[in-house]
């Protein structure tokens, strides 16, 4: 009995106990540099953990009683989210080694997070959702104010904590609520109870604050104020992992709650989904206009890209689900390849991130500079990037599920959005002579910028498969 | 016929171009292969040409994968005798473009030419699509090559008018795609261009879909109130920049209503028809009259497109046989006539830096053969008899005046019009005294411009004399589209 | 609805006699008390002497470190004083859990003793 539950969870728990005996053998070694040791190690392990989960999982296991599902949605997130994790360690080793912040801690934590991210999307009560929560949070938010001696990035850490405190209490008060009108914490049992035209208002409050706790995570507007000063505050590869896979995470906690716990009453939490998204939509592309600092604009970036999946999950279909997890698998390959980019930006060996020392970079480093202008143009979803498909499937599943306004307050949102992304292929390819940047070049980086880069051109051929793994995953979860 | 999908290597050996020629190391290398990779390109566009059925009105050279069949989008090619020639003349003006930025162009020529020849793909594609995605897609994608080409070789006010350009298709173009997701959920549930001009719309649905598409199209043709990126983007983009612009770009507007809003939309476009051909009416007279208030050629040449453009608008929606076919000449001679003209503006902006018409003089003089091919298609576009620009206009106004008389005095005030401007230039330029801006040293055409003139001025003579062929393959197509229009059409 | 209200009422007659008498104490100074301040009576008073320096000097962090490992491990107890006492009714499963529990929170405890987390100095 145990043995089976422990088989389902294996992935998780080799992970967990990975960390921890690489935590004491890294402190009682004698040797000074483990960091790049456990970068490269826990990245392999990740990737391989992908790979297995990928290659093996099957069907639908439950495990301790219906507290954790392993199914095909979740492993999808958990594929996307392992590989993007992995991907951000390898890709911030140099940065965080040369700035002498690679502390063996750094890889440990992120792996711990990872394990409650894999939690979180597993989920199937509310107790084992609000134990993956805080194991991702606690651990993000020690990441984030990693840079100890910098006051920017010690104040990313205290804001993100406290308002990641905030949040994880309404979370908790909107799961009392639940519990208490539901009178169970499983989903399975809840979803029974939230009928359609039938949810009681004491359930209505809980679903509002679940959502709002969990629109705190995948910073939806309105409570997004943390991103920008966190993205901008915490050190950039902290700074790319925190756009890529906990926002996966989160997104796939978000979907699970929804579907597998309230999934008979969609109107009752449709609205106010699309209600988040629209006002995500607009914020972000509003907001990013007059950044100039790049790692904001990516903040406001995230936020509007959050929007347009919640718009996939406002949609409360199955195809919403497949459109909302494709648009997350491609929205998380752009930003990996984006901060690569950003990774690389540096002055005289200090990071830049002012937008306006790209001045022409196109004519020092063509080759980067396409590869960027490719990413930003599928960032701002323009054809025949992939970002275009991603943008699309959530339109089409907003469509088909009768929110029209939507899809169009969506495309007008795009059209905003496409301006401040056009700033910077401006200052990359128009702007005029100035300082220049380094001419650093690390393989690494160089590789997932480009890596990234042509998944955005050559995966409009097949989109690489995702799409039929995204609609089998979805139908897992939506019945 | 082939099993060859000659279509899909139509587009592809472009796109093939742009993805090697940021390997190669030298700028002379890069022109020749590009030039290498459009005219082969053009050679097999000819073959096309030669090898098209004129007895159908069906879709030939057809293709069809599935692509995403999730979305329901496929990847479907095809042409008819509308498209054929669209295709031809993209081919034509490509390798035309790269011989007139061959030095105009000497920074980043690689990139110029990866931007040139992605540019040629995607133009061809658009004419080509079967899939109402595909071909959006194509048509988006087109903005970013267009918007490096004239924000990084264009002028001085380059940045503003490359914004000015994106910012505005792309606004247009987002609507036509919630247009097209309304077609698809609309009774359709399929993007297939054919078969969704099967399918018979509401009539409210059809409104709101012409609105959307309105929009998207007007804003590329460029109709009279969303017309003004048009001067900008013209003045500030390079040469090349210029003629793809202005031969290409601006018939995708015209080639959508042709595919698009009329066989689909035929109740809504004719509900709508009064309205467009106000519209075009005021675009003829106004951007007619703006032209002439120009002293720079550039824009002068900018405003007369958009009142030949209204000649085009004109004659679709005047749902009648010959303002049809009229339009669709007129499209097809208008890109040929004002690539030719950005052609020579550019090849004497080579040489003086100027677009000040007052500060020439008595060209015809100093360069002899400059000036009598300038002055050939500047009477081109004025529609002189025996010239490829007569006969168009000459069918859209007999039809205009048959529908409403206002439209067909409006239209014969717009070519008056034309006449006084483009008469005016010739004057000025080519007669007279002497004299160039700074008294700079101008000499003749080279052989390489000589090379991009000759073939513009064979159609142009060709199409003025001996118009069957053109109106053979044209006409099958153009009479199945008239029976689209309505199926108890009445021509007004 | 209406009923669960009612369930509630006597925690809002609660809170509203909470709030009122908080209310009342703090005005109730105000209103009633005597004040004669002098500048012997509003400074701070130590054992006859001036004071030394600021009241609001800085603490060490270290005490907060020890706090919060004390706290760490108060917790610990509270999970295991129940365990303790059902022990005779809990399977061999609930023995192992506990064993983890207690081997995870060791490896943290390892950790700190090794970072120096434990020591003064």
């Amino acid at each position: 009995m145990i043995q089976a539950d422990l088989n389902v969870i294996l992935p998780e728990l080799i992970l967990a106990v990975y960390a921890m005996i690489a935590l004491l053998l890294a402190v009682y070694s004698t040797k000074d540099k483990m960091g790049p040791l456990l970068v490269w190690s826990t990245a392999g392990l990740m990737a391989l953990l992908a790979l297995w989960i990928a290659g093996s999982g099957s069907g639908n296991n439950v495990a301790f009683g219906g507290m954790f599902v392993d199914d095909g949605f979740s492993r999808f997130a958990k594929v996307t989210i392992l590989l993007s994790a992995a991907a951000v360690l390898v890709m911030g080793q140099d940065y965080m080694a040369r700035r002498g912040m690679l502390q063996f801690e750094y890889p440990l934590l992120v792996s711990l997070s990872v394990v409650g991210m894999m939690m979180m999307v597993s989920a199937g009560d509310l107790m084992s959702l609000y134990m993956g929560l805080e194991l991702q949070s606690l651990a993000l938010y020690v990441v984030a104010s990693m840079r100890r001696d910098s006051v920017k990035s010690t104040e990313a850490g205290l804001k993100y904590f406290v308002l990641g405190a905030l949040s994880s209490g309404l979370l908790l008060y909107g799961a009392s609520l639940v519990y208490g009108f539901a009178g169970t914490t499983k989903f399975e049992g809840i979803i029974q109870v939230a009928q359609h035209g039938e949810v009681s208002v004491g359930l209505l409050f809980g679903i509002v604050f679940l959502i709002s706790g969990m629109a705190f995570k995948v910073s939806a507007v309105p409570f997004h104020m943390w991103t920008p000063d966190v993205y901008e505050g915490a050190p950039t590869p902290v700074t790319a992992f925190f756009a890529t896979a906990p926002k996966m995470a989160a997104m796939g906690l978000f979907a699970r709650v929804m579907h597998d716990a309230f999934g008979n009453a969609v109107s009752d939490w449709s609205q106010i989904i699309a209600l988040l998204s629209v006002a995500s939509m607009f914020l972000g592309a509003v907001a990013a206009i007059g950044q100039t600092n790049i790692k904001r604009l990516m903040a406001y970036s995230s936020i509007a890209h959050m929007g347009f999946a919640l718009m996939g999950l406002a949609a409360g279909t199955v195809f919403g689900v497949q459109a909302m997890l494709i648009y997350m698998a491609i929205y998380v390959t752009m930003n990996v390849g984006t901060f690569a980019f950003i990774l690389m930006m540096e002055k005289d060996g200090k990071p830049v991130t002012d937008i306006a020392s790209l001045n022409l970079y196109s004519r020092r480093e063509p080759g980067k500079a396409l590869a960027m202008l490719v990413l930003l143009f599928s960032l701002s979803g323009v054809p025949p990037m992939l970002g275009f498909f991603g943008k699309f499937y959530v339109l089409r599943a907003a469509y088909d599920a009768g929110l029209a306004w939507l899809a169009i307050a969506g495309v007008v949102a795009s059209v905003i959005g496409a301006f401040y992304y056009l700033r910077i292929v401006y200052y990359m390819y128009f702007g005029e002579e100035g300082d220049e940047l380094d001419r650093n070049s690390s393989p690494v980086l160089w590789g997932f910028l480009m890596a990234s880069a042509a998944v955005m051109v050559l995966g409009i051929i097949n989109m690489f498969g995702v799409e039929g793994a995204a609609a089998a995953a979805a139908a897992t979860l939506v019945n | 016929m082939t099993d060859l999908p000659v279509l899909s290597i139509l587009i592809l050996l472009p796109a093939v171009g742009a993805v090697l020629t940021p390997f190669l190391r030298k700028d002379p290398i890069v022109r020749w292969f590009s030039l290498l990779v459009l005219f082969a390109d053009f050679l097999l566009a000819l073959w096309v040409l030669l090898n098209f059925d004129p007895n159908t009105a069906a879709m030939q050279f057809g293709e069809h994968r599935v692509w995403v069949p999730n979305l329901g989008i496929s990847y479907r090619l095809g042409i008819d005798g509308i498209s054929v020639w669209f295709v031809v003349l993209t081919s034509l003006l490509g390798w035309i473009c790269v011989l007139a930025s061959w030095w105009s162009i000497s920074i980043r020529v690689k990139e110029f030419m990866t931007c040139l020849l992605a540019m040629q793909s995607l133009m061809i594609g658009v004419f080509c699509a079967l899939d109402m995605i595909l071909f959006y897609i194509l048509w988006e994608a087109m903005l970013v090559p267009m918007y490096l080409i004239i924000g990084i070789w264009g002028g001085a006010n380059r940045v503003y008018a490359a914004f000015k350009f994106f910012l505005y298709t792309l606004a247009g173009s987002l609507l036509f795609l919630i247009g097209i997701l309304l077609l698809y959920f609309g009774g359709g549930q399929t993007f297939d261009v054919l078969a969704l001009m099967e399918v018979q719309y509401p009539f409210p649905l059809q409104i709101w879909v012409f609105l959307a598409f309105l929009v998207a199209f007007a804003v590329k043709i460029p109709m009279v109130p969303v017309h003004t990126w048009l001067p900008d983007a013209h003045v500030q983009a390079p040469t090349a920049g210029s003629i793809i612009l202005a031969g290409v770009l601006l018939k995708m507007g015209a080639y959508g209503f042709l595919r698009f809003s009329l066989p689909m939309l035929p109740d809504a476009s004719q509900y709508f028809a009064p309205m467009m051909i106000a519209l075009s009416a005021v675009a003829i007279v106004y951007g007619g009259f703006l032209a002439l208030a120009q002293s720079d050629i550039k824009k002068l040449i900018a405003y007369s497109s958009v009142s030949h453009m209204g000649f085009i608008t004109l004659g679709l929606f005047t749902f009648d046989a010959k303002g049809m076919s009229g339009a669709v000449i007129q499209m097809f001679n208008h890109g040929i006539t004002t690539g030719a003209l950005f052609l020579f503006v550019g090849i004497i902006y080579e040489r003086t830096h100027s677009r000040d018409i007052a500060a020439y003089g008595g060209l015809i003089k100093v360069v002899p053969l400059f000036g009598i091919l300038f002055a050939a298609f500047l009477l081109s576009s004025m529609a002189l008899p025996g010239l490829n620009g007569f006969i168009g206009e000459l069918l859209v106004l007999a039809a205009a005046f048959g529908v409403s008389g206002w439209a067909g005095a409006a239209g014969a005030l717009g070519a008056l019009v034309g006449a006084a401007y483009l008469l005016g230039v010739y004057r000025q330029m080519l007669l007279g005294e002497v004299k160039t801006p700074g008294d700079v040293f101008v000499w003749d055409l080279g052989r390489r411009e000589l090379a991009c003139a000759a073939p513009l001025l064979l159609f142009v003579v060709w199409f003025g004399l001996y118009p069957k062929p053109f109106l053979t393959i044209l006409q099958p197509s153009l009479d199945h589209l008239m029976t689209q229009l309505n199926p108890t059409a009445v021509t007004p | 609805m209406e009923e669960m209200l009612r369930e509630y009422l006597p925690i809002l007659v609660f809170l509203a006699v909470a709030v009122g008498l908080g209310i009342v104490l703090i005005l109730a100074a105000v209103v009633l008390a005597v004040r004669n301040p002098d500048p012997e009576k509003v400074s701070a008073y130590e054992c006859g002497f001036n004071a030394f320096d600021d009241a609001r000097m800085k603490f060490d962090v270290r005490f907060y470190l020890v706090s919060i490992l004390f706290i760490i491990f108060d917790l610990e107890i509270a999970f295991l004083f129940p365990w303790a006492v059902g022990f005779k009714d809990i399977s061999m499963t609930g023995f192992w859990s506990m064993m983890v529990f207690l081997g995870v929170l060791t490896i943290g405890f390892a950790y700190e003793w090794k970072k120096g987390a434990l020591e003064w100095e």
